[in-house]
């Protein structure tokens, strides 16, 4: 059959029915993987020599299993986890088997880029903030949290564009997000014009990803008070 | 004012402090000297709670006291609003400008309306002379500058003592003049300080007691006319010869 780049745009409405799937499982395992990843990063960080171990090893074991495997394992693996306990978990939705899966293995991810933007703030502005009277809540919030998400946000977008994209191999297990739309019209064509629908997919997921960064970018000055003022003339 | 008694303070197996006592008057601009390790940087952070001492008490003439080790989260509080800190970086909050780094504690820990602490803040940068850097970023400002803020942020809530942590030897030479004449400022004007500095000059015409700390013990209490004239101990002559090239050349 012949190329028609034509096609190209014609389909892209019909995969952006789907765009909705992948989205909302970006956004939700970035949350839940986010909280997970506080939670790792907090025993990281902490006294307690058990945690600190349990964290680095769940990190270092879920960052070894490749993505696809991590699914396909939760996927036959959780309900027989399960069923033991009289959960059955057989009719649990193919988003939720996505959403537990990718949030395993962002969570792993997530605990690296607070950790590290945790430490890579100095000291002693906490103990400055102790000494005018700040509780450590209240440092966290406005003295450390402001500073940690703009020193994290470029390891942040580069997390949120790779999950976007990885977030696609949820159409092995069956899950109707955009990659599984492209791979339901092309079945429904009996396979044609599979190169014309792929192309249309790369560019959704380019667009997606520039739109972030864009986002990321934005943020960045949002949040950057302090860093991207340049120094003023010296004035008398 | 203020009276620390029998403090002690170990790292390990290292005891820095040994059953250190000192009186702080009203007033008294207090030099701590020593050379380095012997416990003075330690001294100043156990007394505002930046490390926990093992032992020793702290207690303030209006009444009051508290145990080091064993202070609670409140009353640790409490006794840090009679204290005022200065970092040898300053530790300025990068996110913030020179009159909120001022104004952040007194507006949330001590719940200070924003007006009423803005007002406070800017004459607290009055005084340092920062009126016209208030909204400008610590990444904006000179190493100086930086560390006038940070003095402006101890001073801002008026504490019975300013605590200073050797304020100057992070700066460039040129720029400690600026932050010796801040301090020189507040001490006229009656403000009680501890400092640790390695300023001489500063010890010797600005202060009104040297402390001379070695191996976690005060050797010396006197005052800077008696001190730099004839240091009673051996260890604080041989210090003196060490940091003061000249010391010693004119006394007969």
């Amino acid at each position: 059959m012949e190329f028609t780049p034509l096609y190209i745009l014609q389909v892209i409405p019909e995969l952006l029915r789907r765009l909705g799937v992948t989205l909302w499982l970006a956004a939700a395992t970035m949350l839940f993987s986010t909280l997970f990843g506080a939670l790792l990063a907090w025993a990281k960080l902490g006294k307690s020599r058990v945690l600190r171990a349990l964290a680095n090893a769940y990190t270092a074991v879920l960052r070894c299993t490749p993505t696809l495997i991590l699914l396909f394992l939760c996927y036959y693996g959780l309900p027989k986890a399960f069923a033991p306990l009289g959960v059955d978990l057989n009719r649990m939705s193919r988003f939720c088997y996505s959403l537990i899966a990718f949030t395993l293995l962002n969570g792993a991810l997530m605990s690296e880029v607070i950790r590290s933007t945790y430490e890579s703030i100095d000291r002693g502005q906490f103990e400055a903030a102790a000494t005018v009277g700040m509780t450590p809540f209240q440092t966290l919030r406005r003295i450390i949290l402001p500073q940690g998400v703009y020193i994290a946000l470029p390891n942040l977008g580069t997390t949120m564009i790779t999950l976007l994209k990885e977030a696609s191999l949820a159409f092995t297990i069956g899950l109707v997000d955009l990659m599984g739309q492209a791979k339901l019209i092309i079945s429904l064509r009996y396979g044609a014009r599979a190169l014309e629908t792929y192309l249309a997919l790369t560019l959704i997921y380019w667009a997606l990803t520039f739109l972030i960064a864009r986002l990321v970018s934005r943020l960045e000055r949002a949040f950057g008070a302090g860093r991207f003022e340049r120094a003023r003339e010296a004035a008398p | 004012m203020l009276r620390i008694s029998h403090l002690s303070k170990s790292f390990g197996s290292n005891q820095v402090i040994k059953d250190l006592s000192i009186d702080i008057r009203q007033g008294d601009v207090t030099v701590l000297l020593g050379p380095s390790g012997c416990g003075k940087t330690t001294l100043l952070r156990c007394i505002d709670f930046l490390e926990r001492a093992e032992s020793g008490t702290l207690s303030f003439a209006d009444g009051g006291a508290v145990e080091f080790a064993t202070a609670a989260k409140k009353e640790i509080a409490r006794c840090r609003r009679r204290f005022g800190f200065v970092f040898q970086n300053h530790n300025l909050f990068s996110n913030k400008t020179a009159l909120e780094n001022v104004t952040e504690g007194l507006i949330v820990a001590r719940r200070i309306p924003k007006p009423e602490a803005v007002a406070i803040g800017r004459e607290a940068l009055a005084r340092v002379g920062l009126a016209n850097r208030e909204d400008y970023y610590p990444n904006q400002l000179s190493g100086g500058q930086q560390q006038r803020v940070g003095i402006a942020r101890a001073i801002a809530a008026k504490p019975d003592v300013i605590l200073l942590d050797e304020p100057t030897s992070a700066l460039d030479p040129e720029l400690t003049g600026e932050v010796l004449d801040v301090m020189k400022a507040l001490a006229e004007d009656g403000v009680t300080m501890l400092a640790v500095t390695h300023e001489m000059t500063f010890a010797q015409d600005v202060a009104k007691r040297i402390v001379f700390m070695d191996g976690g013990v005060i050797i010396e209490d006197s005052t800077p006319r008696a001190f730099f004239a004839k240091p009673r101990e051996e260890r604080a002559r041989q210090f003196l010869k060490r940091l003061l090239p000249n010391y010693g050349e004119y006394t007969i």
